[in-house]
């Protein structure tokens, strides 16, 4: 019989490390493929998703009983990955900066190897805001309900920033694919 | 969409979104790796709770004694912390103690505060409301005792 989030959330709460190691084991995934798809970097990504799992360890020995674990974890993962976003800008901030939107913004012509990279390009002329919604929904499959949660917006703006964001990488994607 | 998203697909949408939907592969040794850090924060929350006490001695000792300290003209740290709802500075210089030194919110979400400090080497970080430590950008790098970036501050002499 599969044991509950809820059930293994009690676990933590009295202090059983292998219950966080079944909680990661079981969301790890998604949450890494979001991190790595939102920051665009394998090693940040694995500190994100260590700064998630402890803060959730965190909270639970606090008393947080979550309603939905797997979007609370989310909305750390969400939080983490804002805030690491904030740390690269003020260091690849400046010419750096602006060479990167400049390059992402005019995509060259490229074979399909390249492909992936066009990908990554293209998701990085999105907003972050936008960005993160996209993922959300169309990558992770989060409900708007979900991803509200997750991140506080609201889902008229969540679903406004889906639509921009499959508008705006369609046309980047199109004359590369 | 979602769902039908296959690499193959003309729509180049649907095609990114095939790819991006690949795992992402987990580092071998992550939930040891997490387990780890969380002693190790663990323990320099500590480190941190003893050091405030060893800061009250500290301060005693220093109002009795330092009558003829020379103290320069302020320093002023800034950080720009749009999202942040309140910052410290936390240092060589306060025992490391985040209640002591907080940042004002300036225009266009810079946050500073102004110290007079005597001279010498101060190893120094930010702390966001999330409780995040951030090393500052425009000074020079390290690392403290346990391994996390934090910055340098040299107050030269006159």
């Amino acid at each position: 019989m599969t044991v509950t989030d809820g059930a293994l959330i009690e676990q933590i709460a009295s202090g059983d490390s292998s219950a966080l190691g079944e909680l990661m084991e079981r969301h790890a995934p998604g949450l890494m493929r979001y991190a790595t798809n939102f920051l665009r970097s394998a090693d940040d990504a694995d500190e994100v998703l260590q700064d998630t799992f402890i803060r959730a360890e965190r909270a639970i020995r606090k008393g947080v009983r979550p309603d939905h674990p797997s979007a609370w974890l989310f909305r750390i993962t969400v939080n983490r990955c804002r805030s690491r976003r904030r740390q690269f800008w003020r260091y690849v901030g400046g010419e750096a900066g602006e060479a990167l939107i400049s390059r992402a913004s005019n995509p060259p012509d490229v074979g399909a190897a390249e492909w992936r990279d066009e990908i990554n390009r293209a998701l990085m002329v999105l907003s972050a805001p936008t960005r993160e919604a996209f993922l959300l929904k169309h990558v992770e499959g989060l409900s708007y309900e979900e991803m509200a949660e997750a991140t506080g917006a609201g889902i008229p703006a969540l679903k406004m920033r889906v639509s921009r964001a499959c508008e705006r990488l369609r046309s980047l994607l199109a004359d590369i694919r | 969409m979602s769902g039908k998203s296959t690499e193959h697909s003309t729509d180049p949408l649907e095609a990114a979104v095939a790819a991006l939907r690949h795992p992402a592969p987990i580092a071998p040794g992550f939930a040891e790796r997490t387990r780890q850090r969380a002693d190790h924060l663990r323990r320099r929350q500590h480190w941190l709770a003893g050091s405030t006490t060893l800061a009250a001695t500290v301060a005693l000792v220093v109002v009795l004694t330092d009558r003829q300290m020379v103290m320069p003209a302020g320093v002023t740290f800034a950080l720009n912390a749009p999202s942040s709802t309140s910052v410290s500075l936390v240092g060589d210089f306060n025992d490391w103690d985040a209640e002591q030194t907080r940042l004002e919110r300036g225009t266009d979400d810079e946050w500073t505060v102004t110290l007079d400090l005597p001279p010498g080497r101060y190893r120094f970080a930010y702390v966001t409301d999330d409780g995040t430590w951030l090393p500052d950008p425009k000074a020079a790098p390290t690392v403290d005792e346990f391994g996390e970036p934090t910055s340098v501050l040299t107050v030269p002499t006159e």
